[in-house]
């Protein structure tokens, strides 16, 4: 390349937008970025302290691991359309419809089991392409029509389930998926692990992953850059549907009955760790944040839970550490925001004075 | 209509010795710098009531920042006192440019799809009141009514803005600026910048209308406007800006055509034959047949391999559809083939396909993925190039960044930046490598404004790539700036209301022959 005319100059720029200011500088030091690890050991730290003999023990570690596996799955079932671009409402409603499906079929038909969870499979990834379609053929927001799809889902779900109680006898394979251990692991733990490992490489390190990112971030510029839009938000949802109504049967193993109820509480659970997630690791949607959120509330809450904390605590708890981590990662981006405009200007400035309209003004004047 | 003007002569461009009660705009000389750079030099403005004064001149000659003084949203050099209706206030201020009764339609009317003629009107420029808090609909409701039939119109004021025809919702912005004036005091001056612009020419006619109403309620009006003809057909006199100064305020009754393409060239419109077009042989490798939008009219285009083709045309006359219109990103009828491969409409995804790609005008709406950074903006376009069995090859991706970054001196040299921490230069050369870069897999690259806020070094690296890319295929450049499109082009075709009018290349390619013929010369003068 030939020589750099302003080598100073652009030295300057470079450090700037490296080093950051303020929070802009936290942010890239990683204070933010990886406050959620921060947090989780701090928690078992002031836990191990408060609560020694309770808090630090492989019980309390395999409680943790197994109350957030199906909370964690149904916030990576979320995460799909949320990349894509579209929030998804139904995702809940739709695990809860497999979940409900599969063990009436199971309690009513003498059907495999395995086939009862291929059919509770298909009914969830029906509702996911419906959704879908909508959206895309009538270009509706996807907020209302997951609304839409998901109270029709939850309708269903009570149709069936006839506001009581389904228990189901599975046999001891998927009761094992639901309940089992490897070592000292449980099995839906190392399923979320293995979901949330295949979704990871699938968004950050493959095509269809930086497409589906693309189009999440900017449509337009995502078409213009021949991107097929419509059919990623479609196939968005469907992907969604396919590890809710998964999720759904998962829940089924490890409860063993099914209400028209259990799965739905899990939706602004998932959704919270959802948001939390776009602010750990990288600053947007993304797995890995997703899996830090989940685990740093799953800690919190099951320490304070042990603390003998009233049941109110725990919603308390997820709404707070959701706000406090949303407020740090907005002034990240604000700070971000002002270092930027204030480095142009001090460049207008080397040019000229004057304030910045006025330059950019003059740029387009002797543009035209 | 030549029967509506008012008598009143406007007498010279700036009379000190006139009274000012009997102007509804009194602009003593202002001058306006930028960064040192003058723009405007002594330019005075006066209207009387009821005059409709067009503003002409070329990009650049001051247009926009003159209007910009009058709204306060810029200041001038030395502080100016100016008399609007009578009343004095300081140029530059928008409260006192408010108060002494001057309105503004600006280019994008800014009204409120969703909300109905009611709303826009009301929320811009107040509501009728029952008591101190409660909205009069009813009043509201036929006030609003009232002021759009006075500007010649009769739609129903309930539909919400969005549905209505650009001429309509000019109507709107109208209405709401000239709200408070209504009720007798309030605007007596209204500025419309570019009303037209976006306006099929069919619905032109609906705003002379409005406009004329406005005259004969005594409302003085500056019309700024691209199309010399709605000038001619409008305006009681004409003012033309020419690099920052104004060249002369006329009456419209002495003026051609010809004589105001000439007064804003400042020389003799230079039209030459028509150069020799499509001479080079063998397949072209872009074919345009019967291309239509809403401002295109049955446009037939070729582009020919190792080719740099400019458009030129002003704003409004269908140049800023071409390039959408070809990929299939704003709705089209007719033909577009690259090579023997049909591009079809509304499938921006199949002309890229088929070997089109295509640099937006809107960098931020259209071109930019603002949280992704600059290696995935970057790459986003041909993804199977860096990838093998569907997984990303970063160390690829990151190497084909580094050799971007090298050649066109992307600053800062950092695969991981954040596409936003990147000047506007360097992201429209980020942009601009989706297609140009070795391995972008495409024939043709369609840029629009590509040079827009971009500064000079930066234009220079975006020049060379696009010189680099006519070894692999062709470009085409649609820009509003002539002298770009001169510098860089072999052959430019120029659109004039919708149609192609000249296609110049050699010696007969000039900025003042492709000037001549944007503004629409040796077309019999409208």
């Amino acid at each position: 390349m030939q020589e750099d005319p302003t080598p100073s100059v652009n030295d300057v720029v470079l450090a700037e937008s490296r080093r950051g200011t303020g929070w802009a500088r936290y942010w890239q030091t990683g204070i933010v970025r990886y406050s959620g690890l921060y947090g989780i050991a701090i928690l078992i730290v002031i836990f191990s302290l408060t609560q020694p003999g309770v808090f630090p023990t492989s019980v309390t570690f395999r409680l943790v691991l197994e109350d957030q596996s199906i909370g964690g799955l149904l916030a990576l079932a979320a995460l799909i359309p949320l990349a894509a671009g579209s929030i998804d409402l139904a995702f809940a409603y739709i695990a809860g419809l497999s979940m409900v499906v599969m063990a009436w079929l199971n309690i009513n038909t003498g059907i495999p089991t395995i086939l009862c969870a291929l059919i509770a499979m298909v009914c969830a990834v029906a509702f996911g392409a419906l959704s879908g379609l909508i959206i895309v053929f009538f270009d509706i927001d996807s907020l209302i029509v997951t609304l839409g799809t998901g109270t029709v889902a939850l309708g269903v779900t009570e149709l069936i389930t006839g506001g009581s109680v389904l228990p189901v006898q599975l046999p001891n394979t998927f009761n094992d998926l639901g309940q089992g251990l490897i070592g000292p692991v449980p099995v839906l733990a190392v399923i979320l692990f293995g979901v949330a490992a295949c979704m990871y490489v699938w968004l950050e390190h493959t095509p269809a992953g930086r497409r589906l990112l693309a189009t999440g971030n900017n449509r337009n510029a995502a078409r213009a850059a021949g991107i097929k839009v419509a059919k990623i938000q479609f196939l968005s949802l469907v992907a969604s549907s396919v590890i809710s109504g998964f999720t759904g049967i998962l829940l089924l193993c490890q409860i063993g009955s099914a209400t028209d109820t259990t799965a739905s509480a899990y939706l602004l659970p998932a959704i919270a760790a959802l948001f939390l997630g776009t602010t750990q690791v990288i600053n947007r949607v993304n797995v890995a944040g997703t899996i830090v959120a989940v685990y740093l509330l799953g800690v919190g809450i099951k320490g304070l839970e042990l603390a003998g904390a009233a049941p109110w605590v725990q919603e308390f708890f997820d709404g707070l550490v959701l706000l406090i981590a949303v407020i740090l990662a907005s002034r990240g981006r604000v700070r971000n925001r002002v270092s930027r405009s204030a480095r142009e200007n001090s460049n207008a400035n080397k040019k000229s004075s004057g304030n910045i309209g006025d330059v950019a003004e003059a740029e387009d004047q002797t543009s035209a | 209509m030549v029967a509506s003007r008012p008598a009143g002569d406007p007498g010279p461009p700036y009379g000190g010795h006139l009274i000012a009660e009997e102007s509804a705009l009194d602009l003593p000389p202002v001058s306006k710098s930028f960064a040192g750079n003058r723009v405007l030099t002594e330019v005075t403005i006066r209207l009387v009531p009821g005059e409709v004064r067009g503003l002409a001149g070329l990009n650049g000659s001051g247009k926009s920042t003159l209007v910009k003084l009058l709204a306060g949203y810029h200041k001038p050099d030395a502080p100016v006192k100016a008399i609007a209706a009578g009343r004095k206030f300081d140029v530059g201020n928008h409260d006192g440019a408010h108060s002494a009764g001057i309105r503004f339609v600006h280019q994008d009317l800014a009204l409120i799809d969703v909300l109905d003629t009611v709303d826009n009107v009301g929320i811009g420029a107040g509501y009728s009141r029952r008591g101190s808090r409660l909205i009069n609909w009813r009043r509201m409701k036929r006030q609003t009514a009232q002021m759009l039939g006075e500007l010649g119109y009769s739609f129903d004021v309930n539909v919400p803005v969005g549905l209505l025809t650009p001429s309509q919702r000019t109507g709107v912005a109208i209405a709401r600026a000239l709200r408070d004036w209504v009720d007798g005091a309030g605007g007596k001056v209204v500025v419309l910048d570019e009303p037209t612009a976006t306006m099929p020419i069919a619905d032109v006619e609906n705003l002379f209308r409005a406009i004329d109403r406005m005259r004969r309620q005594a409302v003085a009006v500056i019309l700024v406007t691209h199309r010399l003809d709605e000038i001619l057909a409008m305006a009681d006199t004409v003012s033309v800006l020419r690099n920052g100064s104004l060249v002369t305020t006329e009456p419209v009754g002495s003026m051609t055509h010809a004589r105001l393409v000439e007064l804003m060239l400042g020389r003799k419109p230079d039209s030459a034959a028509l150069s020799s077009a499509g001479s080079s042989s063998g397949p072209a490798l872009l074919t345009v047949r019967n291309l239509g939008t809403t401002l295109i009219d049955r446009l037939d285009l070729d582009v020919q391999p190792g080719e740099i083709v400019g458009v030129a045309g002003l704003t409004g006359s269908g140049r800023e559809d071409l390039l959408p219109a070809i990929t299939g990103m704003i709705p089209r009828t007719g033909n577009v083939q690259v090579l023997s491969k049909q591009v079809r409409p509304h499938r921006p995804a199949q002309a890229v396909t088929a070997g089109l790609g295509y640099v937006p005008a809107h960098r931020l709406r259209d071109g930019l993925f603002p949280d992704l950074d600059m290696t995935t903006n970057f790459t986003i376009a041909n993804l199977s190039s860096l990838s093998r069995h569907h997984i990303m090859k970063k160390s690829a991706e990151k190497a084909a960044m580094l050799s971007w970054i090298a050649a066109l001196a992307v600053i800062p040299p950092d695969p991981g930046a954040p596409i936003l921490a990147l000047s506007g230069g360097n992201q429209q050369k980020v942009v601009v490598g989706r297609w140009a870069r070795p391995g972008g897999g495409i024939s043709v690259l369609l840029l629009d404004e590509p040079t827009q806020g971009v500064d000079v070094s930066a234009r220079e690296a975006i020049y060379q790539a696009l010189q680099a890319l006519t070894g692999r295929g062709a470009v085409l450049i649609s820009s509003s700036d002539t002298d770009e499109l001169c510098r860089i082009c072999a052959r430019v075709i120029v659109i004039y209301r919708g149609r192609i009018v000249a296609e110049l290349s050699g010696d007969a390619l000039t900025p003042t022959a492709v000037d001549s013929y944007t503004l629409g010369a040796n077309q019999g003068a409208a």
